[in-house]
């Protein structure tokens, strides 16, 4: 049987989902190899986290992903048939610790709160409607489809699609609007690029 | 060959079966068929564990309260740095630990979402066991940290805004009428304009603030009306969870300088328990100081001593209740 317990969602929400801008800023500096992008990497990483058996002996929750996030990378490099020797060399050896986002560098609980209180405003509606009658007045899918006049199936995604924009807001540190979130993915990828080559020059 | 299923196919599927499971209250109600949806990729699991985790995160909206409206709360505190204490969130239910998050006491927030760079504007003093910084800031003011403390500085134009994350310090603030300066520590905010005041937060401890010059406005989190209590010079606020409210209570001017004599680099005692003493000396230096019979940590002790030099006060004590100290390596005895 697999599965997520609360209580593992739980965890994943408090020690993962806020390092996770983070986490793909470190993933795309370290160049991955062309079939293989930063949301597969993420996904992986987090089924591996989901899946083991217990997370309490886990001291640094952000070691750990970044640390999971390469060796993730590094398995796809080795089992790809072209094998450049030069790009396992660099990522086994691309520290973790320099990437290793300080805690000064995450937001603290209050702002994210206020970052998801801000978030949810950008929801577009239905959506937004339905997600806060769940949510703050925690009704359930049926009470929210007799006040919206809807039905339950629609309900169902509204909330869907709520959660699918808050994580790509979120999670990726991007805008809702598609347009504006290219620009942010752009703007994530020059900069972490100029500094890997300065790095790799110094 | 199938196509590989792109990572958006998966996310978008994932969050349906969160919502799915979310409408079915448990993962049992859907279970041969979740099971069999995970089975396939092996990023659908992953996938499927970030958007429960998004449903568990967004399950802190409750802490806005029943008429949280997004919009007057973009419209309010959209684009500014500090939302007002006015959206202070009741606690949050979680089996793990209970803790009162708000939106207040003026948390310094650039609300844009390009990776981390909106912290950037955020510095962060730390101090290691036995030392003491004092840090000149911007404005004119100074924080001088205690022993094993860490602060977190961020000055808007609104706004001078410290969290003491950890520890203690010393502010002496300088006078700006248009930016408030306040320090966050834990759930308590202390408010000034122009002052000098200590604040101490120590891991399971009340936080403390003793007022040295001026006053301050001393505000927890989490309680509506009359929770904001002005502390002038000579006072001190205790505020503790167990606690309702602030406690303010009066402090003779001289007790006043003689606790912040750490930072001189030196501690204080009157009349205070040896083992009280001893846990002092531990926040400043590796060596411990322990009693060969529990006893001995009941007798008091009154004076002035070096904060980095355990085995000097244990020596002194010695002298004065007639005991023996014998040093060890990290550690120093006090015995009969």
């Amino acid at each position: 049987m697999r599965g997520v317990s609360d209580q593992r969602a739980l965890w994943l929400a408090r020690h993962i989902l806020p390092l996770e801008p983070a986490l793909r800023a470190f993933l795309m500096r370290m160049r991955l190899p062309q079939d293989l992008d930063v949301d597969d990497v993420v996904q992986e990483a987090y089924s591996k986290l989901a899946a083991m058996e217990s997370v309490d002996d886990i001291q640094n929750p952000r070691t750990y992903a970044f640390s999971i996030a390469r060796t993730i990378v590094l398995m796809h490099i080795r089992r790809s048939k072209v094998v450049s020797i030069r790009a396992v060399d660099d990522i086994e050896t691309y520290p973790v610790a320099a990437d290793d986002p300080s805690p000064e560098q995450q937001a603290s609980d209050r702002q994210q709160l206020h970052l998801l209180g801000l978030a949810v405003a950008e929801l577009p509606d239905p959506s937004r409607k339905a997600f806060q009658l769940r949510m703050i007045d925690e009704l359930s899918h049926k009470e929210i489809a007799a006040r919206m006049g809807i039905t339950e199936n629609a309900v169902q995604k509204n909330i869907a699609k709520s959660i699918g924009l808050l994580l790509k807001k979120l999670g990726r540190g991007g805008n809702i609007s598609a347009g504006a979130s290219m620009k942010a993915q752009q703007r994530q990828n020059e900069e972490p690029d100029d500094t890997a080559r300065d790095e790799r020059r110094n | 060959m199938t196509q590989r299923e792109t990572s958006a196919e998966i996310d978008a599927a994932a969050a349906e079966w969160a919502a799915r499971v979310d409408g079915a209250q448990s993962e049992k109600a859907v279970q041969p068929e979740l099971d069999e949806w995970l089975s396939g990729d092996g990023r659908r699991l992953g996938a499927y564990a970030r958007a429960r985790a998004m449903f568990a995160h967004a399950s802190r909206l409750k802490a806005f309260g029943a008429d949280f409206d997004p919009d007057t709360y973009v419209a309010e505190y959209g684009a500014e740095d500090d939302p007002r204490p006015e959206f202070e969130a009741e606690p949050e239910k979680t089996p793990l630990r209970r803790r009162t998050f708000l939106i207040g006491g003026g948390a310094a927030i650039v609300a844009t979402f390009v990776g981390v760079s909106w912290q950037a504007a955020a510095e962060t003093y730390s101090t290691g066991r036995g030392e003491i910084r004092l840090v000149p800031l911007k404005d004119g003011s100074s924080m001088t940290l205690n022993t094993a403390s860490t602060a977190r500085v961020r000055f808007t134009e609104k706004l001078r805004h410290v969290e003491l994350v950890d520890g203690e310090a010393i502010f002496d603030v300088a006078v700006d009428h248009a930016r408030p300066f306040v320090v966050a520590a834990a759930d308590t905010n202390i408010r000034a304009v122009g002052t000098s005041f200590n604040v101490r937060r120590l891991a399971g401890q009340t936080v403390e603030v003793t007022v040295r010059q001026g006053s301050v406005d001393v505000h927890r989190d989490g309680i509506r009306n009359g929770s904001t209590r002005h502390i002038s010079a000579n006072m001190r606020a205790i505020s503790s969870a167990s606690t309702p409210g602030i406690v303010p209570s009066s402090v003779p001017p001289d007790k006043v300088s003689l606790e912040l004599a750490w930072r001189e680099g030196m501690l204080s005692f009157e009349d205070v328990p040896l083992q009280q003493a001893a846990d002092q000396f531990a926040r400043y230096s590796d060596k411990r100081i322990v009693f060969s019979d529990p006893a001995i940590g009941n007798e008091t002790v009154t004076g002035l001593f070096a904060a980095n030099d355990p085995v000097g006060f244990a020596r002194s004590v010695a002298l004065s209740l007639n005991l023996k100290a014998d040093t060890g390596a990290d550690y120093v005895v006090l015995a009969r």
